[in-house]
């Protein structure tokens, strides 16, 4: 309280908070000063998101308090978080898409002629200026979601800037974002930073981090591991402030040698994105598919899935040629598909766990489509064993449960086929440490049983510390194919990201 | 520790969701009868009895029906049109010929199904919303019946139909029909991979297909079914009249909805059931028939419904809301 | 990258494309039906769905939906003949309160969505059973009486053209004014576009689901109005299945179900090719029990011709 003149813009002091008696921040302080980009570093699950939305009000912490521009704020409301000139620009990016990038960049906030309508020469003439002060050419009258990613996310840097904000807050723009277009995006930081605005950056990605920030704060299990100005740092010292282990530690080691070849793509098109890619997976292997967002490796797990439809190519899965028209001939080929989005994708979010769990073998717990209950009740009982899924009961619905349980029961489910290839997209996103490492110890069980696993992950120290070969995507195709033992962060992002 | 703690508390928030959304409507239903014993006791007369159980039953195949299509996130308008369409196709086919019955219902069954898989085409292949898609499906079949019958319905009823009048005291044949399907589909919806499957699709389409769930033919699957149960409603209801009446199903589409609404079946899909629709159609009926009883004007009872639905769902909202 | 004009306006082109199919069918057939009399009359028609429809679109922009709209139309005109009962003193009480009424219905219904956080679907069709009820409580023949003047505007004409048709212009000039120019119109697409980006946007969603919700009743009151001038009494039949009809004409129009997209341009095209259909079977002198069928067939293949786009929203649509 007795700093009035304060060299920081922001200041967080003591900032813990945790949801349910888990702490997801503890004590955690940081310090942001004018003009500077300054990086928040860590794993998923770090803190990183849960501290940022307590900066732009979404939460409220439990306690410590917030200073910015000298003013002390015990809590934030969204609105107000606006108004001081904080803006958060997140991965889902906040635009309503049918509208037209210049009513998208107001918002909210149009501005009116002497009659209290929407002064479209002010509206249009400022959106322009702002486009131009980032140095971007669009179409201002076109919808929003006719444009890609990359321009949506420049749109959003505009409404930032629109509303005078001193504090911009970016939530892993690289993960959108590639190439060019992160080029761009550093570009327009630098120049936001020469006008004074301070930019947190938010990322887990090494490499940008040296490129772009001027200081580096690291987050670890819901605590701050130390501050530090980036040019006292080299790579390795910030690797180990970020995982404060090797990777042994967390990865458990593989002891299984692969076998012969199940599943083998043989170049692959389809009407989206995949432009001719070939791919083998091996018995007992686990396969890392890197690449940046958008570098088509979901719709190369749909399209092995079935769920997307090839437009050439083949597939063959132990040597003889499949053909998948929907997810069903895959599942009854014993290949099965983790997806991305487990709320969207995997869950039966109303539905009791027993369903979730026995949804994909109906037909094995069935006599004429009639179900069999004693039977289902064991598979459950089962299930809830062998990944310690901590629930009720079977009748509890799964919207109860907490991410790491959820996705141990999407795994259920899916073992319940018994695959003999299993595609996971982002397997741990969004799930806490522990579980992480369950669901690691897992993945090396069913490797050992001969599995094959096409692990897709956008966490390059989970691909290095679980493949035993990494794919690299982009744009649609498979740009290199390294052995993890022989690679490193680096060469698999600059595979992903040069032109 | 903290795990065993939250679980209690999940627990507790369960048990009370599960309370209201399964057996609220039970606990609603058995108010409703003490106020009924209390202020218009001559409802649990036999003939008012029976009358009313045969309206249940005429409401609640339909409503069967209509639940199935609300668990997969839909919604069927056209079952009205369906029921008379059932009762001029009998008409036409039998003539008034007792021996042509099963090919009379046969048929009206095959055009029954033609509509729900016209319904269910243009919701799943051509991506309609459902309450346009029913609509505009009820408007073509109204727009069949007038073409087919230049508004004079031909053909007669026959005699035999009139079987679905007899009666046991207060339990008649329609009552055992309705009795009948619900204990078929219920079994269906909780018993057989296809009713999982159902409850998938309702839940979370993008998932049940990643599962390997055909969801378009689920779906389709379950507007046909709705639209054979509507002609089976509109058999009974032929017999019952005795003639071929156009106005016979005014009203049955939107009260189908109200009776799986008051029972706790969502517009969102895969949350519901037949258990809680057995009770919504009670409860309508009921109180339809009281407002007769008590002397209102039998008008008054639409105002009820809508004030029975808007408590419904503001009781399920909060127990939704409540953990 | 950017969409040429025919994909953005595809559904508005398919409409106007069908309405010139049917006129062009009707001149070649009827040397009635090109004549003034004939159009002014396919015009004031036209107000009478169209004013409700326009409500009805300005709810499903922000990805509502009214249900009630066909019931509180018989309410109101029930409502306006009782009070008016044949006297010219009477005329504007009646008015003003059927407005009133419409209204009133119209912030309940928002009221019940923003407070007690249900559906507009669930409760519009509540509102539908308890307006429809309430109505065909007070009656169920026709009732009350138009004053002579009130009855006699259905008829009068400026410059040739019925008033009415000027009410249903200026209806849609301000609608279109509402919806392209006022921060309100702005917001009505931001929140059926995407609620919680709306919300995070700082637009007040509650205070513009009470315009929207509101607009819509008054408008559907009004048409009660328009409806007493050519009965000239209350008659409970009318408003049946208006709500139907006026959301496939807006459907018709390129208004998604899901919100968000939408415009007065197209629902004026759906509210015309439904009234043009009507008129065009009269004109021909198609037996009025082939024109259901026909009607029928053209409704399924008009909502059939397009797959409805959506791209803001996920795997999951309520109906």
């Amino acid at each position: 309280m007795n700093q009035t003149e304060s060299k920081y813009i922001l200041e967080m002091h003591h900032i813990s908070k945790s949801f349910g008696g888990v702490s997801a921040l503890q004590d955690v302080s940081f310090k942001c000063s004018p003009g500077t980009v300054h990086a928040l570093v860590g794993e998923n699950g770090a803190g990183k998101s849960t501290l940022i939305k307590i900066l732009s009000g979404a939460l409220k912490a439990d306690s410590g308090e917030i200073i910015f521009k000298g003013k002390n704020h015990s809590s934030f409301s969204t609105r107000e978080a606006l108004n001081q000139g904080i803006s958060v620009i997140y991965q889902e990016l906040a635009l309503v898409l049918q509208m037209t990038v210049a009513e998208n960049i107001f918002l909210g906030r149009e501005p009116r002629n002497a009659f209290g309508l929407v002064d479209q020469v002010r509206l249009r003439s400022a959106a322009q200026d702002l486009l131009e002060q980032l140095g971007i050419k669009i179409d201002l009258d076109m919808e929003v979601g006719d444009l890609s990613v990359a321009y949506q996310q420049m749109i959003e840097i505009a409404k930032a800037l629109s509303k005078n904000a001193d504090l911009i807050v970016m939530d892993e723009p690289s993960a959108i974002l590639a190439g060019s277009e992160l080029e761009q995006l550093f570009k327009i930081i630098q120049s936001l930073v020469k006008g004074g605005v301070s930019v947190i950056y938010i990322s887990h990605r090494l490499e940008e981090v040296f490129k772009i920030a001027d200081v580096v704060s690291v987050l670890k299990d819901g605590q701050l591991v130390d501050t530090k100005p980036i040019k006292e740092l080299d790579r390795s010292q910030l690797v180990r402030m970020m995982v404060g282990r090797s990777l042994e530690e967390v990865f458990p080691v593989s002891t299984h040698q692969p076998e012969d070849i199940i599943l083998e793509a043989k170049n692959i098109s389809t009407d989206t994105i995949l432009n001719q890619v070939s791919l083998y997976i091996r018995k007992g292997e686990i396969v890392g598919l890197a690449g940046m967002v958008g570098s088509g490796r979901t719709e190369l797990a749909r399209a092995l899935f079935g769920a997307d439809m090839l437009a050439s190519g083949s597939i063959s899965l132990k040597g003889k040629q499949i053909f998948l028209n929907n997810p069903s001939d895959a599942i009854k080929k014993k290949v099965s598909l983790v997806p991305e989005d487990r709320k969207q994708q995997g869950l039966f979010i109303g539905l009791p766990i027993r369903n979730n769990i026995s949804m994909s073998i109906l037909r094995n717990i069935s006599l004429w489509g009639f179900l069999n209950w004693k039977k289902e009740k064991e598979i459950v009982e089962l299930a809830r064993k062998k990944h310690s899924i901590a629930m009720v009961s079977g009748n509890q619905e799964i919207q109860f449960l907490s991410g790491g349980n959820q996705q141990k029961v999407v795994l259920a489910k899916w073992l319940q086929t018994r695959p003999e290839v299993i595609i996971m997209d982002e397997p741990t996103r969004g799930i806490d440490v522990g579980a992480k490492f369950e669901i690691y110890q897992l993945m090396r069980q069913l490797n050992k049983a001969g599995i094959a696993i096409l692990m897709i992950s956008s966490e390059l120290i989970e691909i290095l510390g679980m493949s035993d070969r990494i794919l690299v995507m982009k744009e649609g195709s498979i740009v290199a194919e390294l052995q993890s033992s022989e690679t490193s962060e680096e060469q698999i992002i600059e595979y992903a990201t040069t032109k | 520790m903290e795990s065993s703690s939250s679980g209690i508390r999940e627990n507790k928030g369960l048990r009370f969701q599960e309370f209201i959304t399964g057996y609220g409507v039970y606990l609603a239903l058995v108010i409703l009868l003490i106020v009924a014993a209390l202020i218009t006791p001559n409802l649990f007369e036999k003939e008012t009895l029976a009358v009313m159980f045969r309206q249940c039953a005429q409401l609640g195949i339909i409503a069967i029906g209509q639940t199935m299509v609300m668990l997969v996130a839909g919604l069927d308008l056209s079952v009205g049109g369906v029921i008379v369409m059932t009762s001029i196709v009998v008409a036409e086919v039998s003539n008034g010929k007792d021996e042509m019955i099963p090919i009379a219902i046969l048929t009206a069954l095959i055009f029954g199904m033609l509509v729900g898989l016209g319904n269910g085409l243009l919701i799943t292949k051509r991506k309609v919303p459902p309450l346009v898609a029913t609509l505009v499906m009820l408007f073509l079949v109204q727009g069949a019946h007038q073409a087919f019958t230049r508004g004079v319905p031909g053909g007669f009823v026959p005699e035999a139909m009139g079987i679905v009048n007899q009666s046991w005291g207060f339990i008649s044949i329609p009552l055992m029909v309705w009795i009948g399907l619900n204990i078929v589909f219920i079994v269906i919806l909780n018993g057989t991979s296809y009713g999982r499957r159902i409850y998938a699709t309702g839940s979370n389409p993008e998932a049940a297909r990643l599962t390997g769930i055909p969801v378009n033919l689920i779906k389709i699957s379950v507007y046909v079914l709705a639209s054979g149960l509507a002609v089976i409603s509109g058999v009974i209801l032929t017999g019952y009249v005795g003639y071929v009446d156009r106005f016979i199903a005014t009203g049955f589409d939107l009260d189908s909805i109200a009776a799986a609404v008051v029972g706790g079946t969502a517009f969102f899909g895969g949350k519901g059931g037949l258990v809680g629709t057995i009770a919504g159609v009670l409860i309508i009926q009921i109180l339809s028939t009281m407002v007769v009883l008590i002397g209102l004007e039998i008008e008054t009872q639409f105002i009820i419904k809508g004030i029975v639905i808007l408590a419904a769902v503001s009781l399920y909202g909060l127990a939704r809301k409540n953990h | 990258m950017k969409r040429s004009f025919f994909q953005k306006h595809s559904l508005i082109l398919v409409v106007y494309g069908l309405i010139m199919i049917l006129m062009l069918i009707g001149t070649f057939n009827s040397e009635r039906f090109l004549s003034l009399r004939n159009l002014t009359n396919v015009f004031r028609q036209a107000a009478y769905l169209g004013t409700a429809a326009l409500g009805e679109m300005l709810v499903i922009l922000t990805a509502g939906i009214d249900l009630s709209i066909g019931s509180l139309v018989k309410l109101c005109v029930l409502v306006s003949a009782i009070v008016m009962d044949g006297n010219p003193d009477n005329v504007w009480i009646a008015v003003l309160l059927t407005l009133g009424i419409g209204l009133l219905v119209g912030l309940i219904h928002a009221f019940l969505i923003n407070e007690l956080n249900l559906s507009p679907f669930v409760v519009t069709f509540a509102s539908l059973f308890i307006l429809k009820g309430i109505s065909l409580t007070i009656t169920t023949k026709p009732i009350g009486r138009a004053s002579r003047d009130f009855l006699m505007l259905y008829s009068q004409k400026f410059l040739g053209v019925p008033i009415i048709i000027y009410y249903f212009i200026f209806i849609t000039l301000l609608i279109m004014f509402l919806l392209r120019k006022t921060v309100f119109g702005k917001h009505i697409y931001a929140i059926g576009g995407n609620l919680s980006v709306a919300e995070l946007s700082g637009i007040q969603i509650k205070k513009v689901r009470y315009g929207v919700y509101s607009l819509c009743s008054v408008l559907a009151a009004s048409t009660g109005l328009l409806w007493l001038m050519r009965m000239g009494v209350g008659d409970p039949v009318i408003g049946k299945e208006l709500e139907l009809n006026a959301i496939i004409a807006v459907v018709i129009g390129g208004t998604s179900l899901f919100g968000g997209r939408g415009t007065v341009t197209g629902v004026i095209g759906g509210i015309l090719l439904l009234t043009f259909t009507d008129n065009l079977l009269v004109v021909l002198g198609v037996s009025q029990f082939i024109s259901g069928l026909v009607k029928g067939i053209i409704f399924v293949a008009a909502v059939a011709l397009y797959k409805q786009q959506d791209r803001s929203r996920g795997a999951h649509s309520g109906p």
